[in-house]
């Protein structure tokens, strides 16, 4: 960022964002693009209405003040000369509390004025969403009127409309002003005329619509004044207390100011990036994640140094007082908010949309507006009373958030530092032999094991793609998350979460390091070529950190995610430009109340006009669309391009993991394909309620978004992986090649399953985790599906599997009486027939759940091999209803 | 992949750290209000820094208010105050004075006194010098008390704008120089400044001088032209006709220009001497000193200034002014609507010189010294201008020791 840039930002920054966040919102509410534009002026103007009374007022006080200087002031101008002159000047000055930069005060009106045109200018002449937008009689809100024909030229009513009543209203105002003013006033109305006449409509419209606010206010202040009626301040504002004198009112302003510009600007972003830098860095292109904390730090040292500052100084002394009040309750009401609030909303992306969203229940919202209100009489009383005091407080308040800005961003830094070099560039192959064993494992993060039975019946061409598959509906997964889960999936039972908290003497992420090198390594040492690509948490990076393996040379890793990502410097710009407007919103929205919140967040559109799905016409652009998702979708679409096919007799071995089915978003039906624009309204209208062969029903329908993206993603995997066999097929080398598709884990879908929290009506306080229910048993029920060597025919088999059996059926065939390399077990089936086994809840995120053994664990107890019977699960530290 | 905010662990050390930094910053202040007490409030360095804090400082621009601040030192020492008398020049007489409990310093000139001035440490600050805080001479953080003392007999409103208004007292010698100052006080919203009548030390000085050095006896009338300088001075509008018809009248004439005429005006002033050169009967004076050629003159003619009065209230002699069109302008007199006191008075005092009358200044003079009403309006002015007359100095020195007194009281 250059100077100018940040300057821009700064100053500009926070009134382009409230044009923005403004327009946006009456455009949701109102469908009206033009209309759109009336009420932004309206609301605009409003605010700034007291603004502008205040800046007329001061105005008119620095005319008044110039009139009754002026005798005096050319006296001495006449009788003194040089240095005296200069000196006899300034006593005046002083005398009559003036000071030259005063007559700014005078301009202030216009000088508010420029800024909020500029950001005007800005926001309106550039915005996507007026493009050929027809309103009244202008026929592209995106372009000059030229409603007047005259000979062929056209010319552009609307700017000298506006510059008419410009005029009027200019006439109207300076009525008994000097010459000066007037002049000053006619010349300002063709300067806009200049400036606008060229401009798109809707910037046009929108200044005309303000010249004609200001008409009317003019028009207004004419009348006779009616006595306005008061607002009451609440008691603890304006009680019978001591005032606060206007010193500590200022302070008291300026500390709490400073104090929420670092909590939204710095405190709050560098919280979210610090809970998962990673996700911050392009492993292509890795560049500090801390750069992010540039641009909310000045949006929010713009709104709350500047524009607030601006706001109060052109406050009345009287007003200050209150304003500084408020101030002080915002600080404290914010950081309740933050640090007590809307914080079980679930999980986020790095694009800042919440996997679920914000939904408040009506008691959660009134709870927390009782806070705020005993939050706002305390802070108010306890300022009045003891300002100094809470001078101090506030002082201290800002220096810790300082402190924990910092150990944020050097925590940030820190973590930067140790991926920046981590992920392998090289171009990911999958090598496949024609002659000798292929063994492939691909771990789908998160498939559903409900699913296929109506994704093959909803196409079944993938029948015939899938064929030689079992499907195995009667498996069981040992967590809900990836932390907790695969292990087991990659290591065998000896990685089950009892099993990785038995070991207590080894670090988890050792522990997980292990599990994931028990196939590759074991297959190397039985002669396998062996790849590995994206391994789950690998060394506990989302980055898969590749160099676990590097005791193994001879494997084969890569980090695949990103490699094949198309558009890449449209993604990243659209990526950079969302995260640097809405890491400031987050942050607003974070210490807002939460009856606000949904508005605020916007379906994760945190109110944003010109969004690449409203604004881009051209369908193929993929800009917009979740990038975690496109990350591991352009993966699997290259896995036909990356597969190598050798004649060597060696055998190979491939373990990969994808977040496809993870990192979910809408999908275009029926081909299931990433979109900008999605609409899926007409087939679903026709095919919402999925059937199986069985004959049994999933209404994907009238389903969630979230779990209608599951579905899609689900589908988007399968069609992905049906090309791949189909090429496996051509290469000659399906029937030699075992394939094992398999999940860590499912997700709390209530279309599939049941919720063990009914069960236990009591504990439903503590049947969500994390924003996640974590008791509905379709979490637990993972993909698997397996085919052989040469096998034929799709099969289903209810036998009794959990996806802790991967190893197993890998080496089934391949590795005889394998052992655990690490442990020197032998990896088996077994532990699965115990009488009970027991699945885990602990918490997902490996930055906090890092130590020997799962942190505050949750346990499933499941019993009897039999997925779908509701009598199996239970939850033993619950108390069961009669 | 999702980012999970884990808002406890945040809100924990929020807290903890608002308990450390909220310790900090109470200890960093008591800490900080400890060492300001060591530094600054602490009994020895309070008494080192009153000890290099003067009591009583005069500061005069010009050795001009020689006699005001003499006969104030004088009685100052005879009383035992210590005061320390700094003067802008350095051939002050007042400098080669010793004095037991008066120190006299030479400040330096221009800025290197008012540099001193600026910082100096004292309890009051006492001049005759106005416009402090306006010009150079600014107001220093460690004086207490700043109070001035008029050097003229007439109109305080003679000040050059803002002259009086940033000092905390002004010693006057007229009941109307008070109003004047609470008009002015008035005028530009300012605060009352302590206004004490003591009388004029420079008046008393030369009233007691007279008495020791009675006129000496002679014949004939001795006149005493002495212009002031300008374009609108005796010289520049009357000149060489003033002169002559003055030596047409017979009496001893003495010839006063304005030292500043000396420069400014060179030529006109070697092209009168050319032309009237010394005589018998006129005489050139261009002593240091006034008080011998007032002493000895019966009538004064003169532009419009502070002599004037000298002459009148002390010599008890009639004038002849001329100049009285007095451009207020750049004067504190422009603020107030009342007539200058001076322009009420003059004709009571003598005549008025006009160009009508310029001519006949022979029987002019005449009038002015047999005219019994002059004698009654020096009477009148003396009341109005010159309180406690022969106590100046005794009530000036009474009001400092006392404001010093008061001062380190309230410490």
């Amino acid at each position: 960022m250059s100077i100018g840039q940040i300057l821009q930002q700064l100053i500009l920054g926070p009134i382009e964002l409230l044009l923005d966040v403004i327009y946006a919102f009456a455009l949701r509410k109102t469908g009206s693009i033009g209309g759109s534009i009336i009420i932004l002026s309206l609301a605009v103007n409003l605010l700034l209405l007291p603004l502008y009374k205040r800046a007329d007022a001061l105005q008119k006080e620095e005319r008044d003040r110039a009139a009754r200087m002026k005798p005096r002031i050319d006296q001495i101008r006449e009788v003194f000369t040089g240095s005296e002159r200069f000196m006899i000047l300034q006593t005046y000055y002083r005398q009559n509390h003036y000071k030259p930069y005063y007559a700014l005060k005078g301009s202030v009106s216009l000088l508010l004025q420029i800024p909020f045109f500029m950001a005007a200018y800005r926001f309106l002449s550039g915005l996507q969403v007026l493009q050929e937008v027809t309103f009244g009689p202008i026929r592209n809100l995106g372009a000059p009127d030229g409603i007047l024909q005259i000979g062929g030229t056209a010319i552009n009513l609307l700017p000298v409309l506006m510059t008419a009543i410009n005029i009027l209203s200019g006439m109207l105002y300076s009525r008994d002003m000097p010459l000066k003013s007037k002049i000053q006033m006619y010349g300002l109305a063709l300067v806009f005329l200049v400036l606008l006449y060229r401009s798109p409509a809707g910037l046009v419209f929108y200044w005309t619509l303000n010249n004609l606010f200001s008409l009317g206010k003019n028009a207004l202040s004419r009348l006779p004044h009616k006595p306005v009626p008061k607002i009451r301040m609440p008691r603890a504002i304006t009680g019978k207390l001591p005032r606060i004198n206007s010193t500590q009112s200022k302070w008291i302003f300026r500390i709490c100011c400073v104090f929420l510009a670092l909590l939204t600007g710095l405190l709050i972003p560098s919280e979210v990036i610090k809970s998962s830098p990673d996700e911050f860095v392009d492993p292509w292109r890795p560049s500090s994640p801390v750069a992010y904390l540039l641009s909310p730090a000045l949006l929010a040292a713009g709104f709350f140094l500047i524009w607030c500052s601006i706001y109060f100084h052109l406050l009345k002394e009287k007003n200050r007082q209150t304003f500084a009040i408020i101030s002080g309750v915002a600080a404290a009401a914010g950081t309740i908010n933050f640090m007590a609030f809307g914080n079980s909303y679930g999980d986020m992306s790095a694009m800042l949309t919440y996997e679920r969203g914000p939904s408040v229940a009506a008691g959660q919202w009134l709870f927390n507006i009782a806070v705020i209100l005993v939050v706002f009489v305390l802070t108010a009383l306890l300022i009045r009373k003891l300002p100094g005091l809470m001078r101090s407080v506030y002082l201290a308040c800002c220096v810790a958030l300082a402190a924990m800005s910092v150990m944020n961003i050097s925590a940030i830094q820190q973590n930067y530092r140790s991926i920046a070099d981590a992920p392998r560039k090289e171009a990911p192959t999958i090598s496949l032999s024609r002659s000798g064993k292929n063994v492939v494992v691909i771990m789908l993060d998160r498939a559903v094991g409900g699913f296929p039975p109506y994704i093959f019946h909803e196409k079944p061409e993938l029948l015939q793609q899938f064929d030689g598959f079992t499907y195995y509906p009667n498996t069981l997964s040992f967590g809900f998350h990836t932390n907790v889960a695969s292990p087991a999936l990659y290591g065998g039972y000896e990685y089950t979460p009892d099993e990785m908290n038995a070991r207590d003497d080894m670090l988890l992420v050792d522990k997980h390091n292990e599990a994931l090198k028990v196939m590759p390594v074991l297959f190397l040492e039985n002669g396998y070529d062996v790849t590995v690509i994206d391994p789950s948490l690998a060394n506990y990076k989302w980055i898969s950190d590749m160099r676990i393996y590097d005791d193994y040379p001879d494997i084969h890793g890569f980090n695949a995610q990103g490699y094949f990502d198309e558009n890449v410097e449209d993604t990243r710009q659209y990526t950079d430009q969302i995260r640097n407007r809405n890491l400031f919103c987050y942050s607003i929205i974070r210490i807002s109340p939460l009856l606000f919140h949904a508005e605020m967040y916007d379906d994760g559109d945190y109110n944003q006009t010109d969004l690449p799905r409203r604004t881009r016409k051209e369908t193929d652009s993929l800009v917009g669309v979740n990038p975690s998702f496109l990350k591991n979708y352009w993966v699997m679409q290259n896995l036909t391009a990356i597969t190598k096919v050798r004649s060597s007799p060696e055998n190979c071995f491939l373990m990969m993991a994808t977040e496809e089915t993870h990192d979910i978003t809408p999908l275009q039906e029926p081909d299931y394909t990433p979109k900008l624009h999605v609409d899926n309204t007409a087939y679903e209208a026709d095919h919402g309620i999925r059937t199986a062969a069985d004959g049994s029903e999933l209404d994907i329908g009238s389903a969630t978004e979230l779990e209608q993206s599951h579905y899609q993603c689900n589908m988007a995997a399968f069609i992905q992986l049906g090309r791949w066999f189909d090429e496996l097929r051509k290469q000659g080398i399906w029937d030699n090649t075992r394939i094992i598709l398999v999940s860590d884990h499912s997700y709390s879908l209530n279309l599939l399953g049941f919720d063990l929290a009914d069960r236990y009506p009591e504990a439903s306080e503590s049947s969500w985790v994390n924003g996640e229910p974590w008791t509905i048993t379709s979490a637990y029920e993972p993909l698997l599906m397996v085919k052989d060597f040469n096998a034929t025919g799709f099969s289903t088999d209810t036998a009794f599997m959990t996806n802790a059996d991967t190893p197993v059926l890998a080496f089934g065939g391949t590795v005889d009486h394998p052992v655990n390399p690490f442990t020197g077990n032998p990896i088996v089936s077994d532990p699965k027939y115990a009488g009970e086994l027991h699945l885990m809840e602990t918490d997902w995120h490996f930055v906090n759940n890092d130590g020997f053994t799962f942190s505050d664990p949750r346990f499933i107890t499941f019993r009897n091999q039999d997925i779908t019977n509701p009598d199996n699960w239970y939850i033993e530290d619950w108390e069961q209803e009669d | 992949m999702f980012l999970y905010i884990d808002p406890g662990t945040g809100s924990m050390l929020f807290t903890v750290l608002i308990g450390v930094f909220g310790a900090l910053i109470y200890a960093f202040r008591n800490v900080l209000l400890k060492v300001r007490i060591l530094f600054s409030g602490g009994a020895r360095a309070r008494a080192k820094a009153d000890a290099e804090r003067e009591e009583i400082v005069f500061y005069t621009d010009s050795k001009r208010y020689w006699n005001i601040f003499k006969p104030l030192c004088d009685e100052m020492d005879r009383r035992g105050q210590k005061v320390l008398y700094l003067t802008a020049e350095p051939d002050d007489p007042l400098l080669s004075e010793t004095y037991r409990h008066i120190r006299c310093e030479f400040a330096g000139e221009g800025n290197k006194a008012y540099a001193r001035m600026n910082f100096i440490r004292a309890d009051i600050v006492f001049s005759s010098t106005p416009g402090l805080d306006v010009y150079q001479w600014k107001r220093s953080r460690d004086v207490r008390w700043y109070a001035h003392i008029i050097h003229a007999a007439n109109d305080v409103t003679r000040y050059r704008m803002f002259g009086l208004d940033y000092f905390d007292a002004v010693l006057v010698c007229g009941e109307y120089q008070i109003r004047q100052i609470r008009g002015l006080e008035q005028a530009r919203s300012l605060p009352e400044k302590e206004v004490v009548l003591v009388g004029l030390p420079q008046m008393d000085y030369l009233m007691k001088k007279r008495r020791d050095n009675p006129p000496p006896a002679r014949d004939g009338t001795t006149v005493l032209l002495a212009p002031s300088w300008g374009p609108s001075s005796i010289f520049n509008r009357f000149g060489e006709r003033m002169i002559r018809s003055l030596m047409a009248t017979g009496h001893h004439l003495i010839i006063r220009p304005h030292p500043q005429s000396l420069t400014s005006e060179a030529d006109l002033i070697s092209k009168l001497r050319k032309v009237f050169p010394d005589s018998g009967t006129l005489e050139w004076n261009f002593d240091n000193d006034n008080f011998d050629v007032l002493n000895r003159s019966d009538i004064l003619i003169s532009d419009f200034s502070g002599v004037m009065f000298d002459f009148a209230l002390v010599f008890d002699k009639p004038i002849i002014y001329a100049d009285v069109s007095f451009d207020k302008r750049p004067y504190d007199a422009s603020w107030l609507d009342e007539e200058m006191w001076t322009l009420t008075v003059l004709d009571k005092l003598g005549k008025q010189l006009t160009p009508e009358n310029a001519d006949e200044i022979g029987p002019l003079i005449d009038y002015c010294l047999t005219a019994p009403e002059f004698k009654a309006g020096r009477e009148q002015a003396r009341i109005e201008t010159w309180a406690h007359i022969g106590e100046s100095i005794r009530l000036t020195a009474d009001y400092l020791i006392s404001k010093k007194e008061s001062l380190q009281d309230q410490k």
